[in-house]
């Protein structure tokens, strides 16, 4: 069962434990950064999961309104206790995450795998 | 540099939204709508630089459109692929492509208050060469200059100002130039001398 609700930026979404994986799709900026955030946070609304895995694979570009939706993000997550971790970021996203400094407060894994067992 | 009026006239002709498509030409830059001075002697060579003419990338880009965030994409795809076709590296392509968008995101929100129906015009040529690409961003808003502002402080946890950043960070040259009825945007990215040498 998808655990977001269906969107063309979400092509799969799981629960692994009190975990919430979920794979991102498309390019974001300012047209689509506001159904990002809303599906964003109502998932994390409705699992409150400790951690949310974003695999950003299929993610080559993200202006700074997706950067200001992850930052969002993470910050309800933390108030609930939780982690957020981005997997398989691609090099124009890692630029503007470096460029904002916010490649050291994103925990960046290499995969959905290592994300899991951290 | 002198202030000047702004908010006298917001419409302009032949700006009349929606997305008109963009145009892929040779021609020469006949329209450029830019006449204020600059005060930096590099950009204003490059400002004033003629359009790089022989050889097949000679191609200049004009794009009038809507300030709808959905223009936003296709806008920086065409300006990507005219530096792709240019020779710029993979690198290169995607500062460019982030500082269109980060550049156009900022008229969006600021100059025009996030109203969608505003005109907003792009140009992007090759100059000196075809080695440097220079991408313009003229709108009728606001007319207000962002680096007028005052800087404040850098905290990753307020990705505001973060398009600002971007353009002064990714590209080689950046000016604000006021006019009389909104802002011209001019950014100028050089190709890296030796491409072997980029990180």
């Amino acid at each position: 069962m998808s655990e977001l609700k269906e969107s063309d930026l979400v092509t799969s979404s799981r629960r692994d434990g009190d975990s919430l994986v979920a794979s991102i799709r498309g390019e974001i900026d300012l047209h689509n950064s506001p159904e990002f955030r809303d599906l964003l946070l109502e998932a994390i609304r409705r699992t409150m999961p400790k951690k949310l895995v974003l695999n950003l694979a299929q993610v080559p570009h993200m202006d700074s309104s997706g950067l200001a939706v992850l930052v969002e993000t993470m910050q309800k997550l933390r108030k609930l206790g939780g982690r957020i971790f981005l997997t398989d970021v691609q090099p124009r996203v890692r630029s503007i995450l470096e460029i904002a400094r916010l490649d050291t407060v994103f925990i960046l894994s290499k995969d959905e795998q290592e994300a899991l067992t951290k | 540099m002198e202030r000047v009026a702004r908010g006298v006239r917001k419409s302009v002709p032949g700006h009349h939204a929606p997305l008109t498509g963009m145009t892929l030409s040779d021609t020469t830059l006949s329209d450029r709508p830019c006449s204020a001075p600059y005060d930096k002697p590099a950009l204003e060579a490059a400002v004033n630089a003629p359009p790089h003419q022989p050889g097949p990338a000679t191609q200049r880009l004009e794009q009038r459109f809507s300030s709808d965030p959905a223009n936003i994409a296709p806008a920086r795809k065409a300006v990507e692929a005219l530096a792709a076709a240019a020779g710029f590296d993979d690198k290169a392509i995607g500062e460019i492509g982030l500082c269109v968008n980060e550049a156009m995101a900022n008229v969006i929100r600021h100059a025009y208050g996030g109203r969608t129906d505003q005109p907003m015009s792009i140009t992007a040529e090759l100059i000196d060469d075809a080695t440097a690409l220079r991408v313009t961003i003229r709108d009728w808003g606001s007319g207000v200059n962002p680096t007028d502002l005052p800087l404040k402080p850098h905290d990753p946890f307020r990705p505001g100002g973060l398009g600002l950043v971007c353009l002064r960070s990714l590209m080689d040259q950046i000016e604000f130039s006021e006019q009389p009825d909104g802002m011209l945007l001019i950014m100028v990215k050089r190709k890296p001398k030796d491409p072997r040498r980029r990180s």
